[in-house]
C-alpha cells in the first residue's frame, strides 16, 4: 500500500510539469498568409524634426486589444533599434518595445537625430509573437 | 478511507489513527490541485466574460439608441488608399488609416475601440442602429485594418465608419470622409497600399 501511495505521491507531483509543458507549446496559431508591414515610414526615408505618425499595416488578421483572444487577432508592438530576441515570451515593455495594446494601428513617436531601424511584431493576448512570427521587414529610417 | 487529520476530541492517545500513507495522499493531491488551478482558471475568467456579456447585449437593445458607446473627439478615420478621385483597376485594395482610437473584433467592448465598416455607394441613413450587412455595407468584425475590393468599371464613393461590439456607430459618429474614386477594367489590380 505504501507503494501504491508513493506512485501516487509521484505521479500527481509530475502533473504540474506536464501542464506547464501544454502552456509553453501553446502559441496562437497565425494564418500561412499573414502578413505585418509597415505603411510608412518606408526604408530609407528621411525624417525632418523627429515627430512622426508611424502606419502599420496587417493583412489576413485582424486587430484586438491586448488581453482578448480572438481567432486570428493579435495587436501590434514596435520594436525600435533593437530584434526580438525570444518568441516565445512575452514582449517586454520598454522605450525600445513599444506596445499598442488597445488595438491601434497608427503611433505618433518621437525619435533623437542619428539612424534608427523599425519593426512591427504581433503579439496575441499576452503580449506572445504567433507561431510563426507575425513580423514586417525591419525598415531603417534616418531623423535629422 | 479515515479521516486524515485527527479528531479534534481525539486526544493524545488516538495518535495511532494519524495514518502517514493517507496523510501524504491527502497532501499530494492539494499540491497537484494548487499546481493545476493557474491552468484551470485561464480558462475560467473567459467563461464568465462572455456569460455577462450576452446580459449587457439584451440590455443594449432594450434601452436602444439611449445606450451608444462614446467616442473620442480627436479620433481620426480616413481611407489611406486609394485617394478621393483616384483611378483603379477592379480589384484593388483599400487601406483604413486610424488614429486615436483603437480596433477590435466584433462583440468585444473596449472604451477606445470599435471596428471597422466600409460603405460603398451609399450613405449611412441613421446612427443609433447597427449598420446593416450588405454588399453595400461591409463589415470587418475580424478587426481587419484593410481589405481587398472588387468593383465594376465606373464611378463610386467609399466612406468608412466605426462602430461597436454592437455595430452601433459611436457618439458621435467617428466617420471618414466620402472619397470618390474611377474604377476601369484597363487598370489590372492595385493590391498594395503603398
Amino acid at each position: 500500500m505504501l507503494r501504491t501511495a508513493v506512485i501516487a505521491v509521484g505521479a500527481l507531483l509530475l502533473l504540474p510539469l506536464l501542464l506547464a509543458g501544454q502552456g509553453m507549446a501553446d502559441r496562437a496559431k497565425a494564418p500561412d498568409d499573414a502578413r505585418a508591414y509597415i505603411l510608412w515610414p518606408s526604408n530609407g526615408t528621411v525624417i525632418t524634426g523627429g515627430k512622426f505618425w508611424v502606419r502599420m499595416g496587417l493583412q489576413n488578421m485582424g486587430i484586438a486589444p491586448a488581453g482578448v483572444s480572438h481567432a486570428d487577432t493579435g495587436h501590434h508592438h514596435l520594436l525600435i533599434d533593437t530584434d526580438l530576441t525570444n518568441p516565445d515570451e512575452p514582449i517586454p515593455n520598454d522605450k525600445q518595445h513599444l506596445h499598442f495594446g488597445a488595438g491601434q494601428t497608427e503611433a505618433r513617436l518621437e525619435l533623437p537625430p542619428g539612424t534608427h531601424t523599425l519593426q512591427m511584431v504581433l503579439g496575441d493576448a499576452d503580449h506572445i509573437p504567433h507561431n510563426p512570427p507575425v513580423m514586417s521587414e525591419k525598415v531603417t529610417i534616418t531623423v535629422r | 478511507m479515515t479521516s486524515s487529520f485527527p479528531a479534534p476530541s481525539a486526544g493524545r492517545g488516538r495518535h495511532a489513527t494519524f495514518d502517514a500513507r493517507s496523510c501524504a495522499l491527502s497532501c499530494a493531491a492539494l499540491w497537484g490541485l494548487l499546481s493545476a488551478l493557474p491552468v484551470l482558471c485561464t480558462g475560467m475568467p473567459a467563461a464568465a466574460a462572455e456569460a455577462a456579456a450576452p446580459d449587457r447585449k439584451a440590455d443594449q437593445a432594450g434601452t436602444g439608441a439611449a445606450q451608444r458607446t462614446p467616442g473620442r473627439k480627436d479620433a481620426w478615420l480616413y481611407i489611406g488608399w486609394p485617394n478621393n478621385g483616384q483611378v483603379v483597376g477592379t480589384r484593388f485594395k483599400v487601406w483604413f488609416g486610424l488614429r486615436n482610437f483603437g480596433v477590435a473584433p466584433a462583440g468585444v467592448r473596449k472604451d477606445g475601440t470599435g471596428h471597422h465598416h466600409l460603405l460603398i455607394d451609399t450613405e449611412l441613413k441613421t446612427f443609433d442602429e447597427p449598420i446593416p450587412s450588405d454588399r453595400q455595407h461591409l463589415h470587418f468584425g475580424k478587426g481587419q485594418t484593410e481589405t481587398i475590393l472588387e468593383l465594376p468599371p465606373g464611378r463610386h464613393t467609399l466612406q468608412l465608419v466605426l462602430a461597436d461590439a454592437d455595430h452601433v456607430p459611436h457618439d458621435p459618429p467617428i466617420m471618414s470622409k466620402k472619397i470618390t474614386i474611377t474604377v476601369r477594367a484597363d487598370r489590372g489590380q492595385q493590391l498594395s497600399a503603398q
